[in-house]
Formats: structure tokens, sequence, C-alpha cells
């Protein structure tokens, strides 16, 4: 097999079927309505399930009186957080205690601890008798002082969240990496600054769903459900239900409407829905509101980062020191896991070893948090570029220079940073070139200095991030050595069916991603043969599908590894195909190979059907050469070596497999009376590495950057002094559509992953590389007004109101 | 979210619809749907009986041109208000405020009768058909009546419609001499827009002859800047003119505070709205 052979910086085009622009096979069925969501599903008898939810932000529960929800015919149950803290265990936590004794049930206990929580949930025969019968709950609130700040959060006499762990303190760490102090014993400047990251949620199209449902006969709880991590979730709904992993079967549809890291954290709804199915013996389904969504779906971590960067004047920077605070919201669910995964990227694309990072997470009055689209690593990063940019002021230097002093170079790569992180490839400094050359970057500099005069606000800014891929859970162990999850790992099934077709299966779930249309590449690649002829089967079942504990969609793993193990799997079943072919045609198998669904000799020119092996190998097994087993079935399960695969004394480990990059170029102009956004220009670059399908890796670029902007520009999950969120629906958090987006130019610098079998990089992410370069591009714009951005999130209305005090928000 | 129970009615004639409404006090008319169907659903509204306008014979949508006036069926929607090209030519202000309303999926339902009865102050079309001196014929128990636009909005969401009356027309005399414009603030164009104004002003070698200047969500209802109208008759329009005009448009206002605006910032975007909306009608 020579396929996907390549040497260092340079992808061979002799691939066939990998790197080609195939027609992305599900796009047609989903966009005529014939693909299978979790809101199709309707099993006989389903029952529904609604929330009755808090309207306050901190509140203790003193009563809730449901009684009233029995008026309306067809309300069938109601459960409270008082029913559920007797009969289910809490969830389980990944951090130790103190923090790891926090109880965190399906329902709120005792205290409601944000704006939105489920309080109740009524199951009615009905969705809209059980939300008619929400509104009649009636609970009697004695109201608690909120806390929704990190650093509030960590004051002496804040509001405790969890008052049985004593603090809001979920995790803290520190990362000691090179020798800071003499880093700062050589710098000419010293450069301190406040960057802050706002909340904002993943708003995939289709929300969080799920149906459970229970046979009494076999005492197994099935559940349909959109989760995005199933055998990791699986083991904290059945710790919480009580029951064990055999008793509960978890299946996710073949279609789910995206996620962005939205659809993990929803276990605590499937733990329900589960609970609820047992006691009343007919399935549950839930599907959640767009409200619910974004009140309580998952939101991105806020981030307050104090830094200190030691440079010396030319700008290269020599070391770092950070404080940074975290707030995950109420319950940390699968937090603190975050807390530890901005150490993918700890230098982000810059040479800079010497790094001291004190970490906290805390917890707050908000929203639970959890993986948003480049989940932890988008603050970290976008930490880095604000940080470049401060420096740039100071030395009184371009910011694209200063950057240019600090990028790692090519002829380091693969780089093991100072937390042990190994970049795998990619030439930075050519990259960062040729973007701005594309972007024009002298033409619009020189537009800038000559339009101020006439009170036009032009600015530009660039902005890197590492969209890292393919995790490593060992991270976790930083965090509880004990927690049983590391490494990273999943499975393909190659089948080639008694008619000969060709079948291909893996444990990852699609929201999107085009799975059958790329790993349908990498099967084609294997077998020479169009990928159209592959078939690929998609869903998830945790009993009669494969699966690895790791098996999901999520963390841009999919391509990385369960492309990996489909084409081992792929592999291992060619040469089976072939040593039963070699009996058949009685030609040596070092003279077959397969091409277009048949085997062929490349002496004699002789070629019989795969059906014929087919046959052979599941039916007509008297035929089989001694020691070889009926089927043409291979399965391949892929663990990649990480090389720094557990943490050391200092936390530092390899904390994941591919590390892509995206650089971003934004010109805005700031209108000087409206004080509206328009960006002018935005040109992204990116190393994607071995690409399988140009088109899906585009439209993930696309989806990434759009993503990004809308963060930057407009999605905000405000809420007011008494932890009220004001922005819970979209008539107030808004989502920028494809008209408002501006025309994008992708390019690529493609190089070979150093790391990954089959040289692609995870790239689903995006790690929102544009906020970088707004904030920076619209700072630069407004230089003239002398206002200073910290956030990550810039609307007019700010602009306005900073201008206005001219003062730091 | 879904929302709460409610009787449905979908009558076949005016009359029959005039006599449900009539005698069911919480009945509420039914257009596209536009702003009634999601306020049902996150239950900030919820009326308990719902007519459907949708099967009314005489209620068919249409847009028509009578000599000077042009005729514009209730049901007729943003899409068919924004690709007229009678209304794009006669009253260009029109088809510009229905053209940035939402979507496309939103302008293939919302209707300019919908849009109008629902008395919101955010809604393109009241102040587009306000700079019109629109005449608006509604019909009901009593029979058919005509209310001008000036008279027509009273409070946030309430109108002068008496309750069992139904907008059936608007009536807009074509002007196609003179200068029109629609200017919107909004974060996406699905959001709720931050502000808007819609001008049209009657121009005679280059002295303002007539001028109707309507402002979006400056205050409870769509409102018109009547004093700076006053102030422009007889003027050139020259720089200081329009700064002097958007300054008295917006000095007396009260506009609305949200997460996406302050009553401040609001009106400084309603002043350059109408800065730039004037400044575009000269050189």
């Amino acid at each position: 097999m020579e396929v996907l052979q390549t040497h260092k910086g340079e992808v061979k085009a002799a691939n066939k079927y990998i790197g080609k622009n195939i027609k992305i096979r599900e796009d047609v069925k989903l966009v005529q309505g014939k693909g299978h969501y979790i809101d199709d599903l309707e099993l006989p008898g389903t029952l529904h399930m609604a929330y009755a939810t808090s309207t306050y932000g901190h509140a203790r529960i003193k009563k809730i009186d449901t009684s009233k929800c029995f008026t309306i015919p067809g309300v069938l149950y109601v459960v409270t957080g008082e029913e559920l803290k007797s009969r289910l265990s809490p969830f389980m936590e990944i951090a130790t205690p103190p923090s790891g004794n926090l109880r965190d049930y399906p329902l709120a206990v005792d205290k409601v601890r944000y704006y939105g929580e489920p309080v109740a949930a009524i199951v009615a025969t009905d969705p809209y008798i059980a939300e008619d019968a929400a509104e009649l709950v009636d609970v009697e609130y004695e109201l608690l002082p909120v806390v929704l700040d990190g650093e509030k959060s960590l004051e002496q006499d804040a509001p405790l969240v969890h008052e049985n762990i004593g603090s809001n303190v979920v995790w803290k760490g520190v990362w000691d990496l090179g020798d800071t102090e003499s880093a700062f014993d050589r710098a000419d400047l010293i450069v301190e600054d406040v960057v802050r990251t706002h909340r904002y949620a993943s708003v995939p199209l289709e929300t969080n769903g799920m149906v459970a449902s229970y046979d009494e006969g076999s005492n197994i709880i099935t559940v349909h459900s959109v989760n995005q991590m199933p055998m990791f979730s699986l083991p904290l709904i059945c710790a919480a239900l009580g029951i064990p992993p055999s008793g509960f079967r978890m299946i996710v549809p073949p279609n789910v409407g995206g996620a962005f890291g939205g659809k993990i954290i929803n276990y605590t709804h499937i733990t329900l829905v589960s609970y609820l199915t047992r006691i009343l013996k007919k399935p549950v389904k839930y599907v959640e509101t767009r409200t619910e969504n974004i009140t309580f779906g998952t939101h991105n971590n806020e981030r307050i980062y104090h830094v200190s960067l030691a440079a010396r004047k030319d700008g290269k920077v020599l070391g770092v020191r950070m404080k940074a605070i975290d707030n995950c919201g109420a319950y940390p669910r699968y937090e603190p896991a975050g807390a530890v995964i901005w150490a993918q990227v700890v230098p982000g694309i810059y040479d800079v070893r010497d790094i001291y990072v004190e970490f906290i997470q805390v917890l707050s009055n908000k929203g639970p948090t959890g993986p948003v689209r480049g989940y932890s690593r988008v603050q970290h990063n976008f930490m880095w570029e604000r940080m470049m940019n401060a420096l740039a002021k100071k030395l009184n230097m371009d910011p694209t220079e200063v950057r240019f002093k600090n990028l790692i170079q090519p002829e380091k790569m693969p780089y093991v940073g100072p937390s042990n992180t190994i970049y795998d490839g990619g030439n930075y400094p050519a990259s960062f070139k040729r973007l701005l050359d594309t972007l024009e970057y002298k033409k619009w500099r020189d537009l800038q200095a000559k339009s101020r005069p006439d009170g036009r606000l032009i600015g530009i800014g660039v902005a890197a991030v590492i969209d890292s891929g393919a995790n490593n859970f060992s991270q976790i162990k930083i965090i509880n050595k004990d927690f049983p999850a590391s490494g990273n790992s999943d499975v393909g099934m190659v089948i080639v069916d008694q008619f000969g077709d060709i079948v291909a299966r893996t444990g990852t779930t699609d929201q999107g991603q085009s799975h059958a249309t790329t790993f349908s590449q990498i099967v084609a690649e294997v077998f020479d043969t169009d990928p159209e002829e592959i078939k690929f089967q998609e869903g998830f079942d945790s009993i009669s599908n494969i699966w690895a504990a790791h098996s999901g969609a999520y963390a841009s793993r999919s391509a990385v590894i369960a492309g990996t193990a489909l084409y081992y799997a792929a592999r291992n079943l060619k040469q089976k195909v072939l040593k039963i072919a070699q009996s058949i045609m009685d030609e040596p198998i070092s003279d077959l190979d397969i091409k277009n669904k048949e085997v062929f000799s490349k002496v004699s020119g002789k070629k019989i059907p795969l059906a014929k092996v087919a046959s052979v190998a599941w039916s007509d097994v008297g035929l089989l050469p001694d020691g070889i087993d009926p089927g043409l079935m291979s399965y391949a399960i892929y663990k990649p070596d990480f090389k720094f695969n557990m943490p050391d004394e200092r936390n530092r480990i390899n904390n994941t497999l591919t590390y892509s990059y995206s650089i971003h170029a934004t010109v805005v102009e700031v209108d000087p009376e409206t004080f509206q956004i328009k960006i002018l220009k935005h040109v992204v670059i990116s190393d994607p590495g071995t690409i399988i399908n140009p088109l899906v890796v585009e439209g993930q670029e696309m989806g990434a950057t759009l993503h990004g902007i809308s963060a930057a520009l407009s999605e905000n999950l405000v809420y007011d002094d008494d932890g009220i969120l004001l922005s819970s629906n979209f008539w107030d958090y808004n989502v920028i559509g494809a008209k408002q987006m501006p025309d994008l130019e992708l390019l690529q610098d493609v190089t070979r992953s150093t790391s990954s079998v089959l040289g692609v990089r995870g790239i689903g992410e995006g790690g929102g590389g544009p906020i970088g370069s707004i904030i920076n591009a619209v700072e630069d714009a407004v230089t003239p007004l002398n206002i200073k951005l910290i956030s990550s999130n810039i609307s007019s209305y700010d602009l306005f109101s900073l201008n206005r005090k001219n003062e730091v928000i | 979210m879904r929302p709460r129970p409610f009787d449905f009615y979908q009558p076949t004639s005016i009359k029959e619809a005039s006599e449900i409404l009539h005698s069911h006090e919480d009945a509420k008319p039914l257009a596209g749907g536009q702003s009634l169907i999601p306020m049902m659903k996150l239950r900030i509204f919820s009326p308990s009986e719902i007519m459907s306008l949708a099967k009314i014979k005489e209620m068919k949508p249409y847009i028509s041109e009578t000599g000077q006036i042009l005729k514009i069926g209730a049901m007729a929607t943003h899409d068919m208000i924004h690709r007229s090209d009678v209304l794009r030519n006669a009253v260009p202000v029109l088809s510009e405020a229905a053209g940035e309303i939402a979507d496309q999926q939103i302008r293939n339902r919302g209707t300019i009768g919908g849009n109008i009865a629902h008395g919101d102050p955010s809604t393109n079309l009241s102040a587009a058909l306000l700079a019109l001196d629109a005449e608006i014929e509604v019909q009901g128990i009593e029979g058919t009546r005509i209310i001008p636009i000036d008279e027509f909005f009273l409070d946030l969401f309430t109108t002068a419609l008496d309750h069992g009356e139904i907008i059936t027309e608007f009536r807009v005399k074509a002007s196609p001499h003179t200068k029109q414009k629609f200017m919107k603030v909004a974060k996406s164009d699905t959001a709720f827009p931050m502000a808007f104004v819609a001008l049209n002003v009657g121009l005679s070698e280059g002295f303002v002859e007539n001028a109707r200047i309507a402002l979006g969500v400056a205050g409870p209802t769509p409102l018109r800047a009547l004093e700076a109208e006053k102030f422009l008759l007889k003027k050139r329009l020259d720089s200081e003119v329009i700064t002097k005009a958007a300054q008295i448009a917006t000095k007396d206002l009260e506009p609305p505070s949200d997460v996406h605006a302050s009553e401040e910032y609001r009106k400084q975007l309603l002043s350059t709205l109408i800065k730039r909306g004037l400044s575009s009608f000269v050189g």
C-alpha cells in the first residue's frame, strides 16, 4: 500500500480518492428532508417531558407545590429535586474533593443556582400539555445574593454556589514551565494587561434531544440521544441511575443537527428521561426548546487573564506569567476538563518557553459551561494575540513585525513545546507572509493612514489559533489521577458482504461533518474502488454497533482517530480478500491487487469479482483455504501514541495528537457616528494536513470562521446584576446569518502531520480564530478615539458607550 | 416552546370575521403570524382565541393602481410589496422597507396588515407608511371607515382599531417625484432593529416643499419628527440645515433602552440616519 506516503512538507498527489473534491453524499439527502433526527423519532405511546425552570439566579427552594399540574388532563407525573435526591446518586465529578463533593442532579436540589435551571419536570401525553403544566408549578423561593463574576466569586465574603464545598473554587493548578524568573530578569520591558473572554453558546440548529424507553422483560433502558460522547457519558448516567452498563443501551440517530461541543453535558436530561421511563414504563421524550438551549444547553467559559509579558526591545518575547480565572457557571459537569485543555496551546504559535500559569476555575450563578468549538483554547489563543498587540503598541512596532519575531520556525518542526506538546508541522512564517500578501496588508495600512484625517476609522487585525485535535484524555490526570480516562481510541470496521459490497462503520458519530463521504474516501483508497461504491453505516449503538470508550465526534478527532482505525481495518481486510483470491485464482498473492470491486492479477490480467471472493468467504466456506476463518469482516482499534502520554510532575503532557493552526487577518471599518463595525476583508490561512475531501475541509473552516465572527461581533449571553439572563432567545441572542457574513478568502498551506498516520490534522473546531483578529482590528480602527478593548466581544453599542465614557468596560 | 391552548376560527368573509371578533372578546386576528406566533410560542402573549384571516375571500392579497392612488390589500406579503414594480417606482420607501424585513421566509409569510395592526414601533412598514401619509381602510360590524395613519398608532401595541375591526386595505399616493429613503441599523437581518427612519421629502428647485420624517424604535409608537419637518419647509438642504433638522428631530425623543442599545445611543443612531438620509437627497 503506497497510499498516503509522503515526505515531510509535501503531500504527494498520488492518492486517487483521498484529497479529491468528491460530492458530499449526505447533503442532498438532508436538504430533501430525508434525514433521521432525534425529533423524528416517535416510539409508540411516547410521553413528553417539559421543565419548569428557575426564574432567579440564586435562591433557596422553600416549597414546591406541583398539585395544580394535575388539574390538566394528560399530566401523568411531576418530579422535583426532592424526589431525585433520594432516588438517584449525584453525578460523578471529575474534580477531587472538596469541589468533587458538590452535588449535581438533573433537577435543582434545595437551591436554584442559575437562571433557567430545571426545578421540576412534568411528563404528559403531549408536549403542549407538558408545557402548560410546567407553568403551574408553584415554587416558593427565598432569594440569595448572586455571584456572577469570576474574580468576585473568589472574594472572602462571596456568596457560595455550593455551600458544602466551602468555597467557589472548582480546581486550581500551576504550570511552571521553563524559567520565567530568568526570562523576566533578562527582559528590556514588561507589558502588563488584562484580557477577558465573554460567554456565548454553541447554538446548533438542532437542540439537545433524547427519547428513553424501558423494556421490563430484559430490564434494559434504551436511550436515543444526540450525545456527542456516548460512551464517556454512559458511565455517568449509569452511576447516577444505579444500574450497570449492560442494562443501558445508548443509541445516537444517524443524523445530528450540529453540536459544536454543545451536546455533551446533556447527560443530565438523559438520566432524567431514563429515570422517568423506568417509572412510567412508556417512552419519554425531551427536546430542548431554543430558549432552554440558549439558557443551559452549554455556555462557553468566561475567563479573565492578568498577564505580564517579558520582552526584548526588538520584540522578542522572553517569557510570560499569568493568572487565569475561569468562570464555569453553577455546575462543573464536564469541567474542570476544560481547565486543563488550554494547555494544548500553551505558547500559541510562538516560540516562548518560559511560561508560568496559575489557573483557577470558579463557580458562579450562571449557566453551566462545557465544550464550545475551540473549547478552552480559544480563550488562551485570544490572550496571546491580545498580548502580542499590547507588546507591539508599547514598542511602537507593527503588530505583524512583533509576530514575525516570535513565530516558531519551520526547521524546529515537529516542535516540542514547553509543556511537551508536539506541534506536528507547518510553516508559520511562510503562511503568515502569504496571508499578509493576500490581504494586501501594506495597501490597507496606507489607506488607513491616508483616510484618518478624513475621519475614517479603518483597522487591521491579525490573530492565530492553534486548532488542536484528537485530544489525549490523560490530561484529566492533572486534575484527578484516579479518574478513569486517558489516551484516546476509536474503532473501524470494514465488511465485504455476501454480494461483494464494501461496507464501513466506525464508532464515531456524525453531526454534519460528512463522515460518510470522507470515510468512504479512505476505504476507497485502500480498495482502489470508486467511493460512491462504498457503503457507510451511520449511527451509534452501544449494543449492536461497534464503539470504543472514546468514540464520538468531538475535539476534532474523527478523521484522525476513527479514520486511522478504518484505514487499518480496510488494509487488513484487503489482505484477507487477497489470500482467499489467491486460492481461487491460483496465482501468488504478490501478483494480486484490487480495483473497482474486482481482484485482478497484475501478471496474467485475470480477474474475479469481489462478490466471488465474498461468496466463498461467507457461504461456500468449504472452499476456504486452510487456516482462514469464514467471513470478510475486519475490525481495528486504534490508540495513538502521544509520545508524552501522561502528565509529569510539572503538568507537562502532549495532550492532543494534531496541532492544526489557522491565522486570520481582518480589515474593519468603524462608522464614526453609528459605531457599526463592517468587515472589509477577511483572509484565513490554515494547515489542515493531508486533506481527505477539500469541500469538507473548506466547509469546516468557513463554519469555524463564521462562528468566530458571530462570537466577536454579536453573540453574547448577557446577565443582569440579579443574574437574570437577558439574551435567552433569538430576539436578543443574535446569531449572525449568512447574509451578514463577509466574503472570506480561505488559503491553505498544506504539510503532512508528523503525528497522525494518515497525515491529516483535526480541523473541526477552528478555535475562534477571527475573535482575535476582529478585536485587534476594531481596536486598531478606533485608535484616534483612544478606546481600549478588553473583551472578546464588541458591539457598536459598546463602542458608543466606550467613546462616551472614554473608559474601559 | 409551544403556545398555550387556544380556539381557532377560520371565517371565509369579512362579515363573518367581524361577527366572530365582535362576539369573542379575546379573539385575535392572525394574518402571516410574523409577530403573533413567536409571541405565543414564547408564551408572552396568549390569546385564548385565534381567528385566521387566510380564508377570507375579500382579503386575497393585491396591489393595484387607480390613477394616483395605490391600493395594497392588507394580506399582501412583504415579499409582494418588495417585488412590486409599481410600488418600487411610485413609493420606493415602502418597497425598500419591505425588502429589509427579516429574511426571505418571513417576507413570504408576513403581511402589511399584520405589521401595522400589531402596533409595534419596530416594524419597518409602520415608518414607511407614516412617511407616505397612508390611509388605512378598516372594516367592522358597523361598516367601513378610513383612518389616516397619523391617527392610527396610540401607544405601544395599541392602535385606533376598535375591537371587531380588521384592516382591509392601505392607500398611498404615488409620489415618484419626491425623494424617499428607508434606513435601518440592526445587529442582524432577523434581529429587532436598533433604529430606523423613513424619509419622504418633496423638493422644488432645491427647496423643501414638503417633508415627512418617520422614526422607528424611537418611542412607544412609530413617530413623526414633526418639528424637524416644519423646520425643513422652504429650506435648501445644505449640511447646516440637515444637521440642525437631525438635531431637532431627536432632541425630545425618549427611545427605549435594552441590551442592544441605550436611549442615548438610539438617539444618536436616529439622528445619524436622518442626516445621512437627507444628505443622500442632494448632491
